[in-house]
């Protein structure tokens, strides 16, 4: 077994992902960043995007984030983002019944509300043009 | 002297009563279970939430980011009020009033200001007659059902007022869950952020993380997160704080019930020995009398 570090992502509902993987590529807000096992110690804003999960050499799963932080560091690599969907086990009905509904938000009459449907719906329609 | 009637109906109405507390309480219970749950699942998200935000923070000091630091310079204090929707549970919403009462009397003795942001209908109604003036907001319907977006119009909200200057330091009050039949008032301050200090001073080597981009930038992106995470977790606490007295307030309702309904059925026995006695003394004397 190579080298692995302890990848979590955590979302304020649940834990998403938490095992130890050889490499995991970040969407950094300055651009994309590998971590493998003894990286540097790093806390980076993250921009909405794929986590990248590599094992055995080739891309094992991939994670999909709506922006957040990340904190790096020897042993581990830790993802905190508000909304976070695997791309491999998303649910494609509950996706689109979860779309609808913030899409009927979208023009709500309180700006703070119609602002977050519009935040939550471009997040799950970008993983929904993932799944294809 | 209640008839045998009356006695027999105020009985009904009592088991109807007790029928409708045992179910409540029931239903608090289940509901508390997934409460519990959750609060359980963003745990791990708000205390790494926490230990970042120190890190950060600690490296930042003396900065000028005044959601960090708060605004000394405006008196005015913002309380965020968690409270329930609905009654039924015990001390919860009076408990939170009262706190919420006497602090409003504390800062306006150092010669605060206050405004209030009610989430639950219930101290806010409570206090309406009162401190309306302070109201900046009402908001209800969140504690049924504690979710992250809500959390996050609330600290959208506060932050808008903030930038406005509308005041300086914010805090929350919510009733913490500390087990099923113990909730404890909470203050927590949201602006200035509260650093847990001894976790830093324990591993130095805090101070050799990068940071990118800077620390400033990555502050300004996440305190409003953070703020999110800490409505959200306040209002979770609440929920749970809320369906955990209401089921012990409900588990006492339905004992008291049950006392009741043993005095009446007494009383009901009693009465009904009394009347037949009587009625035989009636007859016998009658026969006497002949």
């Amino acid at each position: 077994m190579a080298d692995t570090t302890n990848l979590e992502v955590v979302t304020p509902s649940a834990i998403i992902v938490s095992e130890p993987v050889e490499m995991v590529v970040v969407p950094g807000s300055d651009g994309q960043i590998g971590a493998l096992p003894r990286h540097s110690k790093v806390i980076s804003t993250l921009d909405r995007g794929l986590v990248d999960i590599f094992n055995d050499n080739k891309i094992s799963s991939q994670i999909m984030i709506d922006g957040g932080i990340a904190e790096i560091n020897e042993t581990s690599v830790t993802i905190l983002a508000e909304r976070a969907e695997k791309i491999d086990k998303a649910n494609k009905h509950v996706l689109e019944e979860k779309l609808l509904a913030f899409q009927s938000q979208e023009n709500h009459t309180d700006q703070n509300i119609a602002d977050l449907a519009i935040k939550n719906s471009t997040f799950i329609k970008a993983v929904l043009d993932k799944i294809g | 002297m209640p008839s045998l009637k009356d006695l027999k109906n105020r009985i009904g109405s009592v088991k109807s009563t007790q029928k409708i507390t045992s179910a409540m309480k029931m239903v608090a219970a289940a509901k508390l279970r997934k409460a519990q749950e959750q609060a359980l699942a963003s745990r791990p998200y708000t205390s790494l939430m926490d230990s970042v935000v120190s890190k950060i923070s600690s490296k930042t000091i003396g900065s000028s980011i005044d959601l960090l630091s708060g605004k000394e310079e405006i008196k005015t204090q913002l309380l965020v009020v968690f409270s329930a929707d609905r009654g039924l549970c015990g001390g919860f919403n009076g408990s939170i009033t009262r706190a919420v009462r006497s602090e409003i009397k504390k800062l306006k003795d150092d010669g605060i200001n206050v405004k209030l942001l009610m989430v639950g209908k219930k101290s806010a109604d409570a206090l309406n007659r009162e401190f309306s003036d302070f109201f900046v907001e009402k908001i209800d319907g969140n504690s049924a059902k504690p979710n992250y977006t809500d959390a996050e119009v609330l600290a959208k909200k506060i932050i808008d007022l903030f930038e406005n200057n509308e005041f300086g330091v914010c805090r929350v009050i919510f009733n913490k869950f500390v087990s099923a039949i113990t909730q404890e008032v909470t203050f927590k301050s949201l602006i200035p952020v509260e650093v847990k200090n001894d976790e830093i001073d324990e591993n130095d080597s805090s101070s050799l993380y990068e940071f990118e981009p800077s620390e400033e930038e990555i502050l300004n992106d996440l305190l409003p997160r953070n703020l999110a995470t800490q409505l959200y977790s306040s209002q979770i606490e609440s929920t749970a704080s809320e369906l955990a007295a209401r089921m012990t307030a409900m588990d006492n309702a339905t004992r008291n019930a049950g006392e009741m309904i043993d005095n009446l059925t007494l009383q009901y026995n009693r009465t009904r020995q009394a009347v037949i006695t009587k009625e035989l003394i009636e007859i016998i004397s009658g026969a006497e009398a002949l």
